[in-house]
């Protein structure tokens, strides 16, 4: 390899640990077991990296990322279960009889996350940029969408969030 | 629910996931990557009959004159599409706009390139056929020579028997593709649809 390309791949590499955190959340959002976000996370770096050359550095490296990382997880194929395979689900607060106020944020945040994958891919994204504090501006130009449309869809979500985490049994104050 | 107070356990919630890996794997599950690969691989197979075509006229050096035009036209026409098809495989795969119009622009000019592949394929079936049983027949067989060469003025069912002949392997051309895209393209189509439409809703 010569030594021109190894310090691309180097610097690459770099980046891509610097911000894994925003790449393993976009896996767990997308997937639901541990091995089919592990394969979703290698496919995302893959496709990095295949893309990396038209990174032209107009922009940061992580708002190209989130493009790509979002892009990559949006058609990612499911791979085929066999029968009788099972997805392990992260553990939430068991519902109760009433509706039931959670306080602690950990607790809100797992039941969150739960709620979250009850949502469509394009949903998912919408309120994955939002919580990772994208603008509104921002949200427009990853997705492809203009900033109303992009309002509208937020709001949308998150009452379909309110509606998810209410028919689980609880309610986040 | 306070969205704002969630965001920050969002931003605080430490994530460990795997480690980024030094060696990527081959295989990959995106499907619009799994389409450009099906497109080059075909590309590779076409290139590689085209080239056999072209030894095969160098080495049997005459052939009849409706074999170098059904072969010339087999060129001019693969040539033709084959740079549609390859700007559009140069255009897929890009990031620079946004989700939905990137996704939204592939699944259009796939469906679109899905359709020219088909008139491609009607196009240059009769023709490869002709080319094909000219070049082997033409070299083997005293009879397929003949029949290339003979007056279809006055043998009009040498020229009923050939159409018929073209017609039935544009027939089996066209059935063959259809299972091939069913098979190669749809799948992925279908599941890129249903993005678009989630993003159009």
């Amino acid at each position: 390899m010569l030594e021109k390309d190894k310090h691309i791949t180097q610097s690459f590499l770099a980046s891509v640990e610097t911000h894994k955190g925003i790449l393993y959340k976009i896996c767990r959002l997308y997937q639901e077991g541990e091995e089919d976000r592990q394969d979703l996370f290698q496919e995302i770096v893959l496709q990095l990296w295949k893309a990396h050359e038209s990174f032209r550095g107009d922009s940061q490296f992580s708002s190209w990322m989130y493009r790509v990382a979002l892009n990559t997880a949006i058609v990612y194929l499911r791979k085929q279960r066999r029968y009788g395979q099972h997805v392990v689900q992260a553990p939430y607060p068991e519902r109760g009889e009433d509706v039931a106020p959670l306080q602690d944020s950990q607790e809100k945040l797992i039941l969150f996350q739960k709620a979250i994958h009850q949502l469509s891919k394009a949903e998912k994204a919408v309120i994955f940029l939002y919580m990772e504090g994208h603008s509104g501006k921002d949200m427009a130009d990853i997705l492809g969408l203009s900033p109303a449309n992009v309002r509208v869809r937020l709001n949308r979500v998150k009452d379909k969030l309110q509606s998810i985490i209410k028919n689980m049994g609880y309610e986040l104050r | 629910m306070n969205f704002d107070e969630l965001k920050d356990a969002w931003a605080n919630e430490p994530v460990e996931g795997p480690s980024v890996p030094t060696k990527l794997k081959s295989t990959t599950g995106n499907a619009i990557y799994r389409l450009r690969k099906n497109m080059k691989t075909e590309f590779s197979w076409t290139l590689i009959g085209l080239g056999l075509t072209l030894i095969f006229m160098f080495r049997q050096g005459h052939f009849s004159n409706l074999t170098f035009c059904a072969a010339f036209m087999l060129f001019a026409q693969s040539g033709y599409f084959f740079t549609r098809f390859f700007l559009f495989y140069k255009r897929s795969g890009r990031y620079d706009i946004g989700l939905k119009k990137n996704i939204r622009q592939f699944v259009y000019e796939l469906e679109i390139n899905m359709e020219v592949y088909r008139t491609y394929s009607i196009c240059v079936t009769p023709l490869a056929c002709l080319a094909w049983i000219g070049l082997l027949g033409g070299e083997h067989s005293s009879y397929i020579r003949q029949y290339f060469n003979a007056d279809i003025s006055t043998n009009p069912e040498k020229l009923i028997s050939m159409l018929a002949v073209l017609v039935a392997l544009q027939v089996f051309g066209a059935v063959m593709l259809q299972l091939h895209q069913k098979t190669q393209y749809n799948r992925y189509l279908k599941e890129l649809k249903s993005v678009v439409s989630e993003f159009e809703d």
